[in-house]
């Protein structure tokens, strides 16, 4: 493995890149830095946290010195790791969901990344490969596609129609930046942090509490402003495409993210628009992908498009999503005329809709989204009716989706409604599973 | 079928959990208000001189006791309304009184039921059976059953579902 050979044969065993240990290290420079300035007051605390810095060094030479990885003739990804006790962890190709770069800013401004590969199974299902040169990295991820895309043709898990093995043209839709900032200036964490700023700079002049109110709104003001600028960051050059892999998807300034997710893992699409958007018809996209780590966020896409104006919006979905027929204007059900005293503000747009593929629901006062579900992905269905709504006769329908920033619930329906809704939707459920055996669900 | 006949509370049709759930809930109950009342007891012990914190951990105090009779008395009908039945191609959970909720889950679409029994209710000899599916948000538990009916209802459900073409 010389310097500057591009990795080919991955069935050797072999470690990770060697500058992981320094990489790592960089990565937490920002904290260590605050630890060495905090305790660079003391000498003696300073000579302890050397010690102890060393020793983590070593920790993480040793962990990556014993961390070796290679695919096997059993066309699993194999890592073996552990400095002391050996742990070995085979991840089969055959049942990738996917396979991520990722690459955080120290790893970026050198060059390198990591490889996170996804297969479809419970718990031990996921592996984190840091830190690879980009070439090697994308040469990884390349084989280990190519390997899944061979056994699902020569195994034919693929079910007909599935719109993996259809052949797809290759298309591509960048997000402005500009318009993602306008974008972004105009949701309800912005008002916030302006409102917060005019009522800090008030109560600093005022200062009617001494102080202590100041405080706690700097506090909501700032975290508000972070949210913000980390939403912009990640969501920076948004880039979406369509390739014979999948939906790839790749966005982010300091931290770039790139995922390839295959359509049959989209669970739920929501479209989402928020009250001062209107204006400029701009939408966003959100959708629930199977396979998530239900703890991290940050595992998987949520966003598949963070602004797009109201032409395109159906027209991207098409080419996303082109099994899910998908209808502008279906036939919906709307809530009934007593939900407005319960649902003041957005009774007029609460409504449920079943077309012969999808589960739609839409509702939303001042932030209003569209949301929907192809029956066969939708995991359970609640009718829920709580004191009040039985008292006006209503009834909630929820269809549960994997975890994701959607939820598929109906308010207000009329409690005949929601049986007769809930039962034809049960109906479509049972039917639309028959043709369909995919290994991930 | 009409809401009322879609909650199990006062419908026929719907298999029941064991009676020994009031017992257990009633203990839970009671050990819950006894570790809250000592907390408090501790505290105003050891604060009874202080005026304003006496009155805050006395009015804590009554206000566990009223919850606690309250939470006592809805048992009873909070059992009842607890109910399940296996249907052609979906289990049916119902429970809830003022909050009432009926959860459907296809059997093709469950991926594990759990059979579960922790220490005390294993001392009442009952076990809650709880369904996953690929969603979180499913919530498909029945509580308080005899484990002779607990295994029977895996059992029926894994039945169901190696047939349901998973």
């Amino acid at each position: 493995m010389s310097g500057v050979t591009v990795m080919t044969d991955f069935t050797q065993r072999r470690r990770t890149a060697k500058l992981t240990p320094l990489l790592q290290i960089l990565n937490a420079t920002p904290g260590l830095i605050v630890a060495f300035v905090v305790a660079g007051m003391v000498w003696w605390i300073a000579l302890i946290m050397l010690f102890f810095f060393a020793l983590g060094g070593l920790g993480l030479w040793l962990t990556w010195r014993r961390r070796i990885f290679c695919i096997n003739e059993e066309n699993e990804l194999e890592v073996t790791s552990g400095v002391f006790s050996r742990r070995t962890r085979r991840l089969r190709i055959s049942r990738l969901q996917s396979v991520d770069i990722m690459r955080p800013l120290v790893a970026r401004l050198s060059g390198y990344s990591s490889v996170k590969v996804e297969v479809a199974g419970t718990g031990d299902s996921r592996v984190l490969l840091s830190f690879l040169r980009v070439n090697d990295a994308e040469a990884l991820r390349t084989e280990i596609l190519s390997r899944a895309k061979n056994v699902e043709q020569s195994e034919l898990i693929s079910a007909p129609g599935d719109p993996l093995s259809a052949p797809t043209e290759s298309w591509k839709w960048q997000v402005p930046n500009g318009r993602l900032v306008a974008s972004l200036a105009l949701t309800s964490s912005t008002y916030f942090l302006i409102i917060g700023t005019v009522a800090s700079v008030a109560l600093a002049i005022a200062d009617p509490f001494g102080g202590t109110g100041l405080i706690a709104l700097a506090i909501a003001v700032g975290g508000a402003g972070i949210g913000l600028i980390s939403r912009f960051t990640t969501l920076f050059n948004f880039t979406i495409s369509t390739t014979e892999r999948g939906i790839a998807i790749s966005h982010g300034l300091f931290t770039t993210a790139s995922y390839t997710v295959s359509p049959i893992r989209i669970q739920a699409i929501s479209v989402v628009q928020p009250i001062a958007w209107r204006p400029f018809g701009w939408y966003q996209v959100d959708i629930n992908v199977a396979g998530m780590d239900q703890g991290s966020q940050k595992s998987g896409p949520r966003v598949l498009m963070p602004v797009v104006s109201q032409e395109l919006v159906f027209d991207l979905l098409q080419r996303v999503l082109p099994t899910w027929n998908l209808e502008p204007d279906p036939d919906w059900f709307s809530a009934d005329a007593g939900a407005r005293r319960r649902f003041p503000w957005q009774s007029d747009r609460l409504a449920v809709s079943t077309t012969p593929d999808l589960f739609m629901v839409r509702g939303g006062a001042f932030t209003r989204r569209l949301s929907a579900a192809p029956h066969a992905r939708i995991q359970s269905l609640r009718v829920t009716q709580g004191p009040w709504e039985r008292k006006l006769g209503l009834s909630r329908i929820h269809a549960d989706s994997v975890p994701g920033p959607i939820k598929l619930v109906v308010k207000g329906l009329l409690s005949e409604t929601a049986v007769s809704t809930a039962l034809s939707e049960l109906d479509h459920m049972f039917g639309s599973r028959k043709d369909q055996h995919s290994e991930s669900w | 079928m009409n809401i009322a006949e879609l909650f199990s509370a006062g419908s026929p049709g719907w298999l029941r959990v064991s009676p020994k759930l009031h017992t257990y809930w009633h203990t839970l109950t009671a050990i819950a208000i006894a570790i809250l009342l000592a907390t408090c007891a501790v505290v105003l012990l050891f604060t009874w001189q202080v005026e304003l914190v006496r009155s805050i951990f006395l009015g804590i105090a009554v206000l566990v006791i009223i919850l606690g009779i309250w939470m006592w008395i809805l048992i009873g009908r909070r059992v009842r309304s607890i109910g399940y039945r296996i249907e052609e191609r979906e289990l049916k959970v119902s429970s809830g009184i003022l909050f009432r909720r009926v959860v459907s889950v296809p059997f093709a679409r469950m991926q594990l039921v759990e059979v579960s029994a922790g220490p005390l209710e294993r001392a009442f000899s009952i076990a809650s059976v709880q369904l996953h599916t690929a969603s979180a948000s499913t919530d498909a538990t029945i509580p308080g059953l005899d484990p002779q009916q607990a295994a029977e209802l895996r059992d029926a459900l894994t039945a169901h579902s190696s047939t349901a073409g998973l």
